[in-house]
């Protein structure tokens, strides 16, 4: 598509509005790199559903016969607790930080 | 097993899930009217959308052995607009006795606003007046918990409404004892992104019991899709609860909630386990 055709979105074409320009819609649909912001906009649901889930597995093995000695002693969750932590702690290579707390010392 | 899948946009989906679902033992849903992912311009927009959840949707399902049935509103998303809503009000009546209508669903709120409040209070005088079941949508993500205190504020404070008539769904972990302790049936949408997971549906059964409660898929034109829904229930016997008790979650209950409708024909089968 040309940069310079002119053409009408079907609802600016319902509503009698402007021409929208071909770049417009290169801007919409070809962002190129995403910033930070748009990053976190396209992905925090996911990070948010992630994190409600590892509450609930928590609250899932606290419950059950034994969860709380489990939930006190195991050192796998220790390691979850400590890992949590670091993401919030940490300024960069959250990840590699976080493989390393789950790795044979 | 046999499933009903008691809230799903068929509008939205493909034939593909037609087929997956009667594969899966899906013999029954319920379409409430919904936000299209865009907003409408005209009422005439949702006299046609109406159209097709009763007399095209219910044939299209058909094929695939699926019992088809719907619920009409207008959406809270695009009850903002207070003029085109009253307008979309005023076409519902006439189709109430429809055969494949329900109720009046899926009416609540979506960003709590003043607008939507008043169209929510005016759909629930529709209802009321025309001794309809209610279908409720909650809102999503940080908007739910408010948003459902206010929904059932109203409903309480309309001594017509009776709460056993009401599905008050998408509840998750924080909303589901404000439908329950108040007499209402809950709905637990398993749509990982911005409701639950079959995991977390499964823990919210085994906290809260099986009674009045139903799994629904929800399924539209976003992230989601009818074998969420089967999906839970395979999480469900994983946990070691049995087909029983599965079948009363995943089929009876839709049927004793639809089933106070003389329009539903379903019934519960086997014996309930609680």
């Amino acid at each position: 598509m040309n940069g310079s055709t002119k053409f009408r979105a079907v609802s600016q074409f319902l509503q009698g509005s402007d021409e929208t320009t071909a770049e417009d819609v290169s801007s919409r649909y070809n962002r190129g790199m995403r910033d930070a912001r748009q990053i976190l906009d396209q992905t925090y649901l996911e990070m948010r559903w992630r994190c409600l889930s590892l509450a609930a597995d928590f609250d899932r093995i606290e419950r059950a016969t034994g969860g709380a000695d489990v939930i006190a002693n195991d050192p796998r969750l220790a390691n979850l607790r400590e890992a949590m932590k670091m993401i919030g702690d940490q300024s960069v290579s959250r990840a590699e930080f976080l493989q390393m707390i789950l790795s044979d010392k | 097993m046999k499933f009903i899948d008691p809230h799903i946009h068929c509008v939205s989906r493909t034939t593909d899930d037609y087929q997956y679902m009667a594969r899966c033992g899906v013999v029954a849903v319920s379409e409430p009217a919904f936000w299209a992912g865009y907003d409408r311009s005209t009422a005439s927009s949702f006299g046609d959308y109406f159209r097709h959840l009763l007399d095209v949707e219910p044939l299209r399902a058909a094929k695939y052995g699926i019992d088809h049935y719907a619920w009409l509103c207008i959406n809270a998303k695009e009850a903002e607009n207070v003029e085109l809503a009253r307008e979309v009000i005023k076409l519902i009546p006439p189709l109430l006795d429809h055969p494949r209508v329900l109720g009046v669903g899926e009416i609540g709120l979506n960003k709590n606003t003043a607008n939507e409040i008043k169209i929510f209070e005016e759909q629930v005088e529709m209802a009321a007046k025309y001794d309809q079941m209610i279908l409720i949508h909650t809102p999503h993500l940080q908007d739910k918990h408010k948003g459902t205190r206010i929904i059932t504020d109203i409903l309480k404070n309309d001594k017509r409404i009776k709460p056993h008539r009401v599905l008050i769904d998408h509840c998750e972990e924080h909303t589901i004892r404000i439908a329950r302790e108040n007499g209402f049936w809950s709905g637990l949408t398993v749509y990982p992104v911005t409701k639950v997971t079959p995991q977390r549906g499964c823990d919210i059964l085994e906290q809260f019991g099986t009674d009045m409660i139903c799994v629904n898929s929800a399924s539209d034109w976003g992230e989601s899709g009818p074998s969420n829904l089967t999906d839970t229930y395979l999480e469900f016997r994983r946990r070691g609860n049995s087909e029983e008790a599965a079948t009363d979650v995943f089929y009876n209950n839709p049927c004793r909630f639809f089933g106070q409708s003389p329009k539903w024909k379903l019934k519960p089968i086997g014996m309930a386990t609680g």
